[in-house]
């Protein structure tokens, strides 16, 4: 191959279906890393050219257009995937090939591929803090809510355990609805948390119906700021959707909101709204989909070629400044030393940090079964401040 | 995406929490009896991303390493052949699991002759070894526990039979009804502070050496 010719890299993301709006915003962060790293010469004066398929939300398209970017798109590295479930389908694919896949999406752990680089939240990076800040703030009587898959079973498994070590901690409902629920679904729902009055709702609802449960919230008269929802998932996207009114007040924990008050932060969002305008809100995902493509093109950089062979070594341990702060790939299990963080959506549809870990983030670790003790130690408690 | 999961039999959704066996896997210290390679390098580096302490050794030691919570070790000629290991039995009371590099009969037959709680097969992937742990534990506990509750059945049974029998011999001696029988029984046991099966037990054997 001559030094010049361009590098077809993989794109996995729906643009349709229940999950759309993320995976898009997540596919255009994608975009935008690599006419970066083109603007500033590529690699080595190679060209990053997106080899992009809308798989729909269905784990078998997810698949079969994996298969295809391989054999026919001649890629060797793509990034995608938002449910595990997509995960999961795309894994034997990279595996069987020797490729590699980026997975920039908080996901629910136990879980190691050599052929995939993770750099979404791990558990103990978001749900520890969040069950460690709620509990610390509103209460241990909780209220469970979500959609009806994997990754909200086992993020309910963690808040449970947690708060059943808490005293006076309870469980007063643990509901599940599909992925394609509709408005009139919420409303009971909404109805019989205002009846069993938690300290708060544990939300691992996701997609569309992200926007109909709090509306459904509001709706019934709950008041955010009393009793808000706390989520793994919620960000600037469904926030932007559902409306600041009806956003405002809940809690969302996170390694990367849009309101992070750094130079490097304000200046990455600036350049992302110059190129691809106001519709798409930088949010978690947005973030890693974004620092895992110049992770890679540094990779990529000092490997000389983009084969997972030559690849993997330059990837495990890697440093890069992301939005967030300082991110590390963990050599030993793939997924990124993240900074987790605590924000409350305030009256203008943005994130108030109102926790976060210290300047070292949080190792992950994604087989850890039981989240108390020295995990929640990070969180400092003079970090609870209010800005931006 | 299967959107559901099966659930846990009496343990509805409801009732989300950790299965035990998690728990202790943790902190769980596994000796892995194995040569050094490749296979081996997989096998340490997910137990440690599970959080597992590993302590590797080839060949096998006749003695286990102190505190072992879990052993894997590789099952094949040479391992087999070497019969004088002491932790090696189906009585093991810790669990045990084999790594397999022929899923055969032969192989398979002699993995469970050995006691084997698991069997994982050569080469290890990542995947796969979370599970095979979790199954084996689960199972070497649920073993464990029904052979306990079996010897006291059996202890139980045993003690109701001779509790008849002696009530036979106190109704048939003293021609009183069983039911009479068992109240003096009782009244016996009282008095000498022991059980009713111990007094069952004396009864009969008097009435051995009286009858013989």
């Amino acid at each position: 191959m001559a030094n010049s010719d361009p590098i077809p890299v993989g794109v996995l993301f729906s643009t349709s279906g229940a999950t759309a709006t993320i995976e898009r915003s997540q596919a255009f962060a994608t975009f935008f890393a690599i006419n970066e790293i083109n603007a500033a010469g590529g690699i080595h004066g190679r060209e990053l050219v997106p080899v992009y398929y809308d798989p729909q939300g269905d784990s078998q398209q997810y698949q079969a257009y994996a298969e295809r970017m391989i054999r026919e798109d001649r890629v060797n590295v793509m990034f995608g995937c938002y449910m595990s479930s997509t995960r999961k389908a795309v894994i034997p694919v990279v595996e069987k090939w020797r490729k590699l896949l980026f997975y920039p999406t908080p996901y629910e752990g136990f879980e190691f591929s050599p052929h995939v680089i993770y750099t979404g939240a791990a558990p103990n990076q978001n749900s520890a803090q969040l069950a460690e800040y709620m509990t610390r703030h509103f209460g241990a009587r909780i209220y469970l809510i979500g959609s009806d898959y994997i990754y909200p079973y086992e993020s309910n498994r963690i808040m449970s355990d947690f708060i059943l070590q808490v005293p006076g901690g309870k469980k007063l409902a643990e509901r599940y609805l599909p992925l394609d629920a509709s408005e009139k679904d919420f409303i009971p729902i909404a109805r019989d948390i205002k009846a069993k009055s938690p300290d708060f709702v544990f939300s691992t609802v996701v997609g569309k119906a992200t926007r109909m449960l709090y509306q459904a919230y509001a709706d019934s008269g709950m008041d955010a700021m009393h009793v808000p929802i706390a989520s793994l998932t919620t960000c600037e996207a469904e926030v932007s959707e559902m409306g600041n009114r009806i956003a405002a007040g809940h809690i969302t924990s996170a390694p990367y909101f849009q309101s992070i008050a750094t130079a490097h932060n304000h200046a990455c969002v600036a350049r992302f709204r110059q190129q691809f305008g106001d519709e798409i809100e930088p949010n978690m995902c947005w973030e890693a989909a974004y620092f895992q493509v110049h992770l890679f093109a540094e990779a990529m950089r000092a490997a000389g070629d983009d084969h997972y062979d030559s690849l993997l070594p330059h990837l495990l341990g890697r440093a890069f400044e992301a939005p967030q702060g300082r991110v590390i790939i963990h050599p030993g299990n793939h997924h990124a030393r993240l900074n987790p963080r605590i924000g409350r959506v305030n009256a203008n549809g943005q994130f108030d940090i109102v926790a976060a870990s210290d300047g070292l983030g949080v190792v992950p670790d994604p087989y850890l079964v039981s989240h108390v003790g020295a995990a929640w130690n990070t969180l400092q408690s003079p970090a609870e401040v209010r800005y931006g | 995406m299967a959107n559901t999961v099966p659930q846990r039999p009496n343990s509805s959704k409801q009732q989300r929490t950790t299965l035990d066996a998690f728990r202790s896997l943790r902190d769980a210290r596994i000796a892995i009896f194995h040569p050094q390679d490749s296979h081996r390098d997989t096998l340490v580096q997910q137990l440690q991303r599970i959080g597992c302490q590993t302590a590797c050794l080839w060949p096998p030691p006749a003695d286990l390493p102190e505190n072992t919570d879990i052993i894997l070790f590789l099952l094949n000629a040479e391992a087999s052949a070497k019969k004088k290991l002491s932790w090696l039995t189906p009585s093991s009371d810790i669990p045990m699991i084999g790594i397999v590099e022929y899923e055969n009969p032969t192989i398979l037959d002699t993995a469970l002759a050995l006691g084997c709680h698991g069997i994982l097969v050569s080469p290890v992937q990542a995947k796969g070894i979370l599970t095979t742990l979790i199954v084996s534990i689960q199972h070497f506990r649920n073993v464990r526990t029904l052979s306990k509750r079996n010897q006291r059945l059996e202890e139980k049974l045993q003690a109701v039979n001779e509790v008849s029998a002696a009530q036979a011999v106190i109704a048939r001696a003293k021609g009183i009804s069983a039911a009479d029988a068992y109240k003096v029984m009782r009244e016996q046991a009282m008095l000498k502070r022991v059980t009713i099966e111990e007094i069952a037990r004396a009864i009969l054997h008097a009435d051995g050496l009286l009858n013989h």
